[in-house]
């Protein structure tokens, strides 16, 4: 399968697959980049999607069947074997770390291991193949971006700043985007929720979202492979090299232990939640929600990136356990205030088309409901924030963190 | 928009009488319900396995019946997906020729079953049982457990009186908890160039207390040949009359199972 001229190629890899697996499954192909797994009872026990392929080697997807947990671990082994990738070498941004360590090298191969996952996901975003490629090409960023902010300390300023700016620029060219291919999703869920009668209405708005979606992409694509970019790309490894070299300009906290840097981030980034929580009443404006969320996704990343590696299980899971509960509580909340946004900008360019007037009607009742359920989203704030910023959890974070 | 809560239909597919149907019915009318966009589960409650072959799933549970009806929740860790969209099976194991004795243990063997199906009712809008065919402890705990008995009838003399057998046990309100449990008949492997079989439908369907469905099942080979494809007809012949005849007995089913209205 070939992309979008030369830029990716997906050469098909079902032979290779199966004679890796062939004494115990049969691999057939499902179309397009789809493989099924069938075990000697010829019962399917596994999806495999091809998602990337940077260089050589394929990344694959496993989709285990249910009750079949077991089958997918053997398959996962075997392809491992056989040379292939799997979700978690792309998906886990986790590498292994030691607490004392200098913050500098431990960084370094963090971000490292982001920009791998960025650009693997660079092909797959250009070729529109599947959302979740510019999603993971997202994530990348941001997370790389989280780890610059946090361990700022490491570099010094003169060349942080410009790479930060970057990065910042590369993730804004693909928000539109990213933002679109949402709304399109939001788009058909939301149908289905509306009442039959409503439905024919808001037909109307499809065709609109994916006229702008098909411009945000396009322009999301010239920068992506622009001269900004490309040289974007190059300064960053450029510096990325020489961290990893240890013949950067050390920062004031590059020597220091990465556990006592990276504990004390999360202390701070956890206090400072807990801070502005408190401060949130069912009177406060939307803003004030989104801005604890993603403080919140600052934390999340720190606890993936460094506190999962570097410190007690014991801890960290309950404690990314309670901050997920309330993500999903803000999630929500800042999903439907998004969704009352998406509707009624879309509501402005329907007036002049055909069914437009019908359309409106619809939207009005459905902005409605939304509205309805952010409220009640914010009633749910209160008790997962109060998981979250319990004294006890507080105090376990003191303690471990350091 | 908080989601409305699932109104599930727990089916069993039941008789007393052995090779009339029931396995049968109950593989492809889940399919159809799973593919009508119904997340669905099917229970195998036969230790002979035959829906569990069907689906080409290993009929092994792990602990086998007892270690499923002792602790609440496990049954949703044995559940495997079938090759089908939203279709999912709680396998057969052979253990399950001793079902009656393990519900024995229990302080009220008749409601087991359902308290086992209760944590499963949040995921499924259709829960399907395929049972053995006996009258036993399983068969009480099953009509405890089920909204609506789903009885093939082969219409020939002989079979009907096992379906008036169990028309008996209704009236005399012993079928299901209060004596909630819907009751409906289909025909199966009806061949209408039987003169047998037609005066045995249309006097079948001229009992007042006997809901007999529209639909019959006609003798079909492609139901036959299920065991070679291991698969619903309605996946492999959905052309079939066989198919066309399962897809209107579940419709019709699926209009009476209904909430009010
Ligand atoms: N409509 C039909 N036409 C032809 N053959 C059928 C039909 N329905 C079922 N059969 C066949 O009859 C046999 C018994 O069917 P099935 O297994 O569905 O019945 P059952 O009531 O579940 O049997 P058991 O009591 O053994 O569990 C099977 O071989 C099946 O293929
Ligand atoms: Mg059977």
């Amino acid at each position: 399968m070939t992309a979008r001229g030369d830029l990716v190629t997906f050469d098909w890899p079902l032979d290779a697959v199966r004679s890796a697996l062939a004494d115990r499954y049969s691999a057939i192909s499902s179309g397009g980049a789809g493989i099924a797994l069938r075990d000697e009872l010829d019962k399917l026990v596994c999806r495999v999607t091809v998602r990337a392929v940077p260089g050589d080697s394929f990344w694959l997807a496993l989709e285990p069947l249910r009750g079949y947990g077991d089958d997918a671990e053997r398959i996962r082994q075997r392809l491992l074997a056989a040379g292939f990738q799997t979700e978690e070498a792309w998906k886990s941004a986790r590498v292994a770390l030691d607490p004392s360590e200098r913050a500098d090298v431990a960084v370094a191969r963090v971000l490292r291991r982001l920009l791998e996952i960025q650009d693997a996901n660079l092909p797959g975003s250009l070729a529109d193949a599947d959302v979740e490629f510019l999603h993971d090409y997202r994530v990348a960023i941001r997370r790389a971006r989280s780890v610059l902010r946090e361990m700022r300390g490491v570099f010094v300023p003169d060349e942080l700043e410009p790479v930060r700016a970057d990065l910042k620029w590369l993730q804004d060219r693909t928000s539109a985007t990213r933002d679109l291919d949402v709304y399109l999703e939001e788009f058909h869920a939301l149908r289905a929720r509306a009442p039959l009668t409503m439905r024919a209405s808001l037909e109307p708005i499809e065709p609109l979202l994916r006229e702008r979606r098909a411009r945000a992409r396009a322009e999301m694509e010239r920068a992506l492979i622009g001269d900004r970019a490309l040289a974007l790309r190059a300064r960053w490894g450029e510096l990325l090299g020489r961290l990893e070299r240890s013949e950067h300009t050390p920062g004031p906290d590059a020597a220091r232990p990465v556990g006592a840097l990276a504990g004390e981030r999360i202390r701070r980034v956890h206090r400072r939640m807990v801070r502005m929580g408190r401060a949130i009443t069912p009177a406060s404006p939307p803003a004030e929600y989104h801005e604890l969320r993603k403080r919140g996704k600052e934390l999340r990343y720190l606890l993936e990136l460094f506190g999962e590696p570097l410190f007690d299980p014991a801890v960290v899971r309950p404690l990314v356990r309670a901050l997920k509960g309330l993500q999903d509580v803000l999630g929500l909340h800042q999903d439907r205030e998004v969704q009352i946004e998406m509707l009624r900008d879309l509501g402005q360019e329907l007036v002049g088309r055909p069914g437009g007037a019908d359309a409106l009607m619809a939207i009005g009742s459905l902005i409605d409901r939304l509205e309805a359920d952010a409220v009640e989203a914010r009633g749910r704030f209160a008790a997962s924030f109060a998981e979250f910023a319990s004294e006890a959890q507080g105090k376990l974070v003191a303690q471990a963190f350091r | 928009m908080a989601t409305p809560k699932r109104t599930t239909r727990v089916i069993a597919t039941y008789n007393i009488k052995g090779g009339v149907g029931k396995t049968s019915a109950a593989v492809n009318l889940a399919h159809l319900a799973a593919r009508d966009g119904h997340p669905t589960l099917l229970w195998d409650l036969d230790p002979q396995a035959a829906s569990t072959y069907l689906f080409r799933v290993r009929p092994k549970v792990k602990g086998g019946g007892r270690g499923l009806l002792r602790k609440r929740g496990q049954a949703a860790a044995h559940i495997k997906a079938t090759d089908h969209d939203r279709l999912e099976l709680l396998p057969a194991d052979f253990s399950y020729r001793h079902l009656d004795l393990a519900l024995d243990q229990f302080k009220r063997p008749a409601a087991r079953l359902r308290k086992v199906l209760a944590p499963l009712r949040g995921d499924y809008d259709y829960i399907f049982l395929d049972c053995p065919p006996s009258i036993s402890l399983v068969s009480e705990a099953v009509f405890e457990a089920a909204d609506a008995l789903l009885v093939p009838v082969i219409p020939a003399t002989l079979s009907s009186r096992a379906y008036e057998q169990l028309e008996e046990l209704a009236r005399g309100g012993h079928v299901g908890r209060h004596g909630t449990t819907a009751i409906f008949a289909f025909f199966s492997m009806a061949d209408v160039t039987r003169p047998l079989h037609l005066k045995v439908m249309e006097r079948l369907r001229r009992i007042d207390d006997v809901t007999v469905l529209g639909a019959a099942i006609p003798v079909s080979d492609e139901v036959e040949l299920m065991g070679e494809e291991r698969n619903p007809v309605t996946v492999f012949a959905p052309a079939s009359a066989a198919a066309v005849a399962y897809a209107a007995l579940w419709s019709e089913l699926q209009r009476r199972l209904a909430p009010e209205g």
